[in-house]
């Protein structure tokens, strides 16, 4: 009898405590952790300075930046993107790997699944780039 | 009889809830004290690399691209109106790895880091003793600035017009000698064309030019406030 008794309050007792417990847990992993957010403007803010270092590149051949003249053709594009994937190598930290998305096709390497991913675009008379990079 | 069993179990289930509660708050309240902080510590180190590798700072050439030269100087622009830095904040500059700038101490743990990448440029002087004949025209890279031209006086011969792409920048049909600066465009590479009288040796004509060179590096800044 007594026994019965005390354990419903011990019970009362615990399921408050786990209530309690789970709101804590609830605002302590629900809330995104700043890290997460710095990674995110960290890599992107990488992917819009490589972006803009590119674009302030001279040309090799023709045209009037680098970047305008990689994508003035596909012809163009397929003579030049070795030497801007090696670029764009030099350009990032060894931490880093990039893609580089145009309408002429792609640059770097695949994106892994689930990556965050820092990005930036860069607009040009000729069409658009996409510089993608992520953590390794 | 039932009551007076319940009321220590009940005290002691109270005082848990209590403790339990407390405990969350201070910890909830401990998060976000630390993730608001760290947003307007992060906020200030974002706003001064921008401002540090942006196109109108004061160490920049151009947008993201650092004068190898200024980089001495930032830690008194940091000091300066130039660049808007909390009075209240501790800040460090690196490039690469070497600290060119600081002021107060960091505290790695609660300091907020932002990592900008650069080029660095440095301009190099680049002289060139070219062999000069008629035919032969000498070529000087695209982004070469303040290009200067000497040439000696000798009595074997004289240059009387100095052209760069074909468009004449010097002539003296007395002939040309001293220095002159040539007015060449850092947009395209220029072709420079001497025509001349008689004959002169190498080194009776001197060109000078700075040409930068560029290489990568990361500018990081950490703040601690």
């Amino acid at each position: 009898m007594t026994r019965g008794q005390a354990s419903v309050t011990a019970i009362e007792a615990a399921i408050g405590v786990l209530l309690v417990m789970s709101i804590t847990f609830t605002f302590a992993l629900g809330v995104p952790s700043g890290d997460e957010r710095e990674t995110q403007a960290q890599l992107d803010t990488y992917a819009t300075d490589a972006a803009t270092i590119l674009e302030n590149e001279p040309p090799r051949h023709q045209e009037q930046t680098r970047v305008t003249e990689v994508l003035v053709s596909e012809d163009a594009f397929d003579r030049e993107k070795d030497d801007l994937e090696d670029r764009i190598d030099r350009i990032l930290p060894p931490n880093l790997a990039f893609a580089v998305e145009t309408e002429y096709g792609s640059i770097g390497y695949p994106i892994p699944d689930g990556v965050k991913t820092g990005e930036a675009t860069i607009l040009t008379p000729h069409g658009e780039l996409t510089l993608r990079v992520w953590y390794i | 009889m039932r009551g007076q069993i319940e009321l220590p179990a009940f005290a002691i289930a109270v005082l848990l809830l209590t403790f339990t509660l407390v405990l969350g708050i201070t910890a909830a309240n401990t998060a976000f004290s630390n993730a608001e902080r760290s947003a307007l510590e992060r906020q200030t180190a974002v706003s001064v690399s921008d401002q540090l590798v942006g196109e109108a700072s004061p160490v920049t050439a151009r947008e993201n691209v650092l004068n190898a030269s200024a980089i001495d100087e930032l830690e008194s622009v940091l000091e300066g109106d130039e660049i808007v830095v909390p009075d209240s904040a501790a800040i460090e500059v690196r490039l690469g790895d070497e600290v060119i700038a600081e002021r107060g101490s960091i505290s790695p743990a609660s300091a907020s880091t932002i990592e900008r990448l650069v080029l660095v440029e440095d301009r190099s002087v680049e002289t060139v003793e070219p062999m000069v004949t008629d035919a032969h025209a000498m070529t000087i890279p695209r982004r070469s600035y303040n290009t200067t031209v000497t040439i000696a006086d000798e009595p074997t011969g004289s240059v009387h017009t100095v052209r760069a792409n074909d468009e004449v920048l010097l002539a003296n049909d007395d002939g040309l000698t001293g220095t002159f600066s040539l007015a060449t465009s850092p947009q395209e590479t220029t072709r420079i064309q001497f025509e001349m009288i008689g004959y002169l040796d190498a080194g009776d004509v001197t060109l000078q030019y700075e040409a930068p060179a560029t290489r990568k590096a990361t500018l990081t800044v950490i703040v601690d406030d």
